[in-house]
């Protein structure tokens, strides 16, 4: 073997991949080559630096809310009314075998699904709390909606997340059909629609614990529809 | 192989027990999962994607897919093991994603078409491993965040990434070359 043929094969060697009869002629030529054992050390000092960096890095921020916020969107929880109504219709397919026609059908179909089981769960949800039997009187409605500021930060992550889907989108639109764009901003505008209604029952009922959820819920779905769409193949 | 979690007084016992709860349907069960996990989940995410924004979102993206499949552990490796084999594939699944979307699927295994990611810094700058593996070509850093830093095999990494044993040994030198440049 020539000095390139045993360089070729240092990281082989460093890794203990080599035959033995490999790995001794390796080893006879870096008794000789000065060049060559200072390529393999530093090739061990790199693998070692590599083995030696921590496990684990603390995120910059709490992931747990928003997973929890989404895991509440997919979950069924009972009592029944509500999990069939809160349910959002999962958008993303876990088969993308279907051609494009077919999924913007289930798309369209799971966004009217959507609002009216948005509308429904609103509803519900309202309905639910207002015959819940109260201990005491409830107190006057408070001048600032505690719930929507509560609410704040993880809908300005979500109106960050679709604005750069959506410019994104926007970029993309040239390269799809007029009637798939037109599919795609029907269900935005439903999902709109579901936005507006549960921000609005939000508004309407701050202590409602299921709302935030229910909003949560609605928002995550305007960003998965997004997602889908950016998977679209060009025309 | 290991795990963070693994390094804290936590018996396996009660480990598997909040697994079972979580799998149960108890979402605090689920989120003492997340806590054990999340630093190596995250780790994991950013060195492969080398963005810290679209690492937070891939480790989301994890723990919702772990929750979705969670009926689908039996327990047959440890938790970590198979989170970390999840997590994974939702990088490797977003990047196959991302791909497509953009009209830059690579069908091949010529290894010209790796050759790119971020230029080297100037002469005379000195970086840290970490910093310098960020600059790495995707495909090239995969492979080296995988067999040099979480310890898969050559195979296992091949069968991950769906690309031939020889390739991946391939990127691995080439990604060991280009890190001793940048470290130097």
């Amino acid at each position: 073997m020539r000095h390139d043929d045993f360089q070729d094969r240092l990281g082989d060697y460093v890794d203990g991949e080599l035959p033995v009869p490999e790995r001794m002629a390796v080893e006879l030529h870096l008794a000789a080559c000065a060049e060559c054992r200072r390529e393999a050390d530093a090739l061990r000092a790199l693998r070692h630096q590599a083995r030696a960096l921590p496990r684990g890095i603390t995120p910059p921020r709490d992931l747990w809310p928003e997973i929890q916020a989404r895991l509440q969107a997919r979950t069924p929880a009972p009592p029944a009314p509500v999990q069939d109504a809160g349910e959002v219709i999962p958008l993303r397919r876990a088969r993308p075998a279907a051609p494009v026609w077919q999924r913007w059908s289930a798309l369209a179909a799971a966004a009217v699904v959507l609002v009216v089981l948005s509308s429904g769960a609103t509803a519900y949800l309202l309905r639910a709390r207002a015959a819940a039997p109260v201990a005491t009187a409830p107190a006057a409605a408070p001048r600032t909606n505690s719930a929507l500021v509560a609410f704040r930060p993880a809908e300005m992550e979500y109106l960050s997340t679709v604005e750069s889907l959506q410019a994104e989108l926007a970029a993309r639109r040239d390269e799809l059909s007029p009637e798939t764009v037109a599919v795609i901003e029907a269900n935005l505008r439903i999902i709109d629609q579901a936005i507006a209604e549960a921000r609005a029952a939000l508004e309407a009922d701050p202590r409602n614990p299921d709302l935030p959820l229910h909003l949560s819920g609605v928002y995550r779905t305007k960003v998965e529809l997004l997602q889908s769409a950016l998977l679209l193949p060009s025309i | 192989m290991e795990s963070v979690c693994e390094a804290e007084p936590v018996s396996a016992i009660t480990a598997a027990s909040t697994v079972r709860q979580a799998q149960d349907g108890s979402v605090a069960a689920f989120e003492k999962l997340y806590r054990d996990h999340v630093e190596h989940v995250y780790a994991l995410c950013l060195r492969l994607s080398a963005d810290s924004v679209r690492a937070e979102e891939l480790t989301q993206d994890v723990f919702v897919r772990a929750w979705e499949k969670l009926g689908t552990f039996r327990g047959d490796s440890a938790f970590s093991t198979w989170l970390h084999r999840l997590a994974v594939n939702v990088v490797l699944g977003s990047r196959r994603s991302e791909g497509r979307r953009s009209s830059r699927v690579l069908l091949t295994d010529d290894l010209t078409v790796f050759d790119g990611g971020t230029p080297a810094p100037e002469v005379g700058a000195r970086m840290d491993l970490e910093a310098a593996m960020a600059t790495l070509p995707a495909a090239t850093r995969t492979v080296f965040v995988m067999h040099e830093v979480e310890g898969y095999t050559h195979e296992e990494i091949a069968r991950l990434t769906g690309r031939a044993e020889g390739t991946c040994k391939t990127l691995l030198h080439r990604a060991r070359k280009l890190l001793r440049e940048r470290l130097q």
